[in-house]
């Protein structure tokens, strides 16, 4: 009989580090748990690809528990956490020209459902979700800069200070690139927003 | 509520407001005019708007995917660290305090390398002053330009040997070139100046050593402080003895030879050569040369040491047929399924710039979808 999994789900962020520093990767898997959707949808912004995505926040991983000593007590662990996905999701789509966005209507790479029904909620109604289905479509023809400075902010709710601490960029260039982003989502949303009204 | 009046902040100021990232002077001041001006509190509402749409978008992944995901990304924590955190200190501290056991011991020949320098420096030194004497009696011969060259060339030969001492004026080099060619051809990096040695006839290839070390020939002869000279020298044939053995390390381990202007080898050629592999994998590939290499290959799939996207699909082209080596006639489970799928489909998009590669990846992804498919 193999021995239950000691739960860690209850400990403090702090508390949670400070067995993985002394134990080993068993706690570690607790701050995977707590940390992987949001690595997850945060990589997939970026990379615009599931599979990139699933590779890259596995990579993440793995870096943080290598550097888990370096990680400062008192701080929140997921901002750390996500600033190590966005880096290697960074270095991911540089590393790789491919990297085009997966479109909304056409089936994934490994057949999977398009990107318009996978993001459907079926609890939704139509308007809801040619609302959201404007706002991805929107989103995607951003540049690759804005959509990756809205997606940390988004996906990670990252503070100013680790948007600048991932993108290796100081704060004030984080104000200004954030500030243009939003307001070229807003601009790509401007003609979407009347076929959205009409088809609703 | 009277509208406010004032410039509009900037967007910056407007959007930093909203993400509560000003400091609260600054704070208090957009708030002011935010709550008389109804256009920045639209533009306001309508970011928020828009981000909470972006957030309220499903994940996109099959039910189960999450927990997928942890229990792949987990091996990969645990084979990268296959050494528990806890002994790793242990054994780090273990290794500290070794090191600390360890150096007086290791005093000894470092101690015993030094004496011997000095003690060597001392007879070259009173050679020298003895041919200064007979030299000083010729006529038209300065100190310098006898003594010089001579005693520049026993410092260049014991700077491409290792541990013996410099040869006397007059005795054969041989033992110590044969060495320095020997070293050469185990790290171009270390010995540089002894594959020049070997190569070009001494006295054009020593010229700029010889220059250096005539000038510390000159003042050994003025000073005679054998054993303050001597020090120095020992600690450089220390470090000699050093880098030899690091090149020496280099060398088993199997990294590759830096000579001259040859290309760099990647960490992946460098893989493979030490397996005998071909860049790509094909058919006619060893199986049990794919399972020697694969932990290699592995560690630079694992630590992201495949530095180019073809190395890395490349990388992935062999681990995906290790799998399937290992697999043997047994039907895999859905985690190795998804790893062999992963690696072809990704060895097909990274490999992209090589149709070898992207179409041999292609082909055994077929054939092993089909495998997977057929009852």
């Amino acid at each position: 009989m193999t021995p239950s999994r000691p739960d860690h789900s209850t400990l403090t962020d702090d508390e949670l580090v400070r067995l993985i520093r002394e134990g080993g990767p068993d706690a570690f898997e607790e701050l995977v748990r707590r940390t992987r959707r949001p690595a997850y949808r945060l990589a997939r912004r970026i990379t615009r690809n599931h599979e990139d995505a699933d590779d890259v926040v596995q990579e993440s991983f793995v870096k943080a528990y290598q550097a888990i000593d370096r990680f400062t007590l008192g701080k929140a662990i997921a901002p750390w956490m996500l600033t190590i996905v966005a880096r290697t999701a960074l270095s991911s789509i540089r590393q790789s020209k491919r990297r085009a966005a997966t479109p909304l209507d056409e089936p994934g790479p490994d057949g999977s459902a398009p990107l318009s029904e996978r993001i459907a909620d079926p609890a939704s109604d139509a308007g809801a979700l040619a609302r959201r289905l404007a706002v991805e479509r929107a989103f995607a023809t951003l540049s690759e800069e804005h959509r990756v400075i809205l997606a940390l902010r988004v996906e990670g709710d990252l503070p100013y200070a680790s948007i600048a601490e991932a993108l290796a960029i100081p704060i004030g260039t984080v104000m200004s690139r954030l500030a243009r982003a939003r307001e070229a989502l807003a601009e790509a949303m401007s003609p979407l927003r009347k076929a959205v009204a009409d088809e609703s | 509520m009277s509208p406010d009046t004032s410039p509009h902040p900037s967007r910056e100021d407007l959007f930093a407001y909203r993400d509560g990232e000003l400091t609260a002077d600054r704070r208090h001041l957009i708030e002011a005019h935010v709550v008389g001006c109804r256009a920045c509190r639209e533009a306001i509402d309508e970011i928020s708007a828009l981000e909470a749409q972006l957030r309220l978008a499903p994940d996109g992944v099959e039910e189960g995917y999450f927990d997928q995901l942890t229990e792949r990304t987990m091996e990969r924590v645990r084979a990268a660290d296959p050494i528990p955190r806890v002994e790793r200190r242990r054994s780090v501290a273990e290794v500290a305090a070794e090191e600390t056991r360890r150096r007086p011991r290791f005093a000894w020949p470092a101690l015993t390398a030094a004496v011997g320098a000095a003690a060597t420096v001392i007879v070259v030194v009173g050679l020298l002053i003895r041919q200064e004497r007979v030299w000083r009696s010729a006529p038209n011969v300065t100190v310098l330009e006898r003594s010089a060259p001579d005693a520049a060339r026993q410092g260049a030969r014991s700077d491409t040997t290792v541990s013996p001492p410099p040869p006397l004026p007059g005795s054969a080099p041989v033992p110590a070139e044969k060495d320095a060619s020997k070293e050469q051809r185990q790290d171009g990096v270390a010995t540089t100046g002894a594959k020049k040695d070997a190569a070009a006839p001494p006295a054009v290839s020593q010229e700029p050593l010889a220059k250096s070390e005539a000038g510390e020939a000159k003042i050994k002869l003025r000073d005679e402080t054998a054993p303050e000279v001597a020090s120095p020298r020992a600690e450089e044939e220390v470090r000699t003895q050093a880098a030899g053995n690091l090149s020496q390390e280099t060398a088993r381990r199997g990294a590759p030879p830096i000579v001259g202007d040859a290309p760099a080898e990647s960490a992946y050629q460098t893989a493979l050569r030490r397996f005998a592999l071909p860049p790509v994998w094909g058919p006619g590939v060893s199986d049990d040369l794919v399972l020697r290499a694969e932990p290699s290959l592995r560690n630079l799939y694992r630590t992201g040491g495949a530095a180019t996207a073809l190395d890395s699909a490349r990388v992935r082209l062999y681990l995906a047929e290790a799998s399937r080596i290992r697999l043997g006639s047994a039907s895999p489970d859905s985690a190795t399924t998804e790893d062999i799928l992963r690696h072809y489909r990704r060895a097909i998009q990274l490999g992209a710039s090589d149709p070898v590669t992207q179409n041999t990846a292609r082909a055994r992804l077929e054939e092993f979808e089909l495998e997977i498919t057929e009852p």
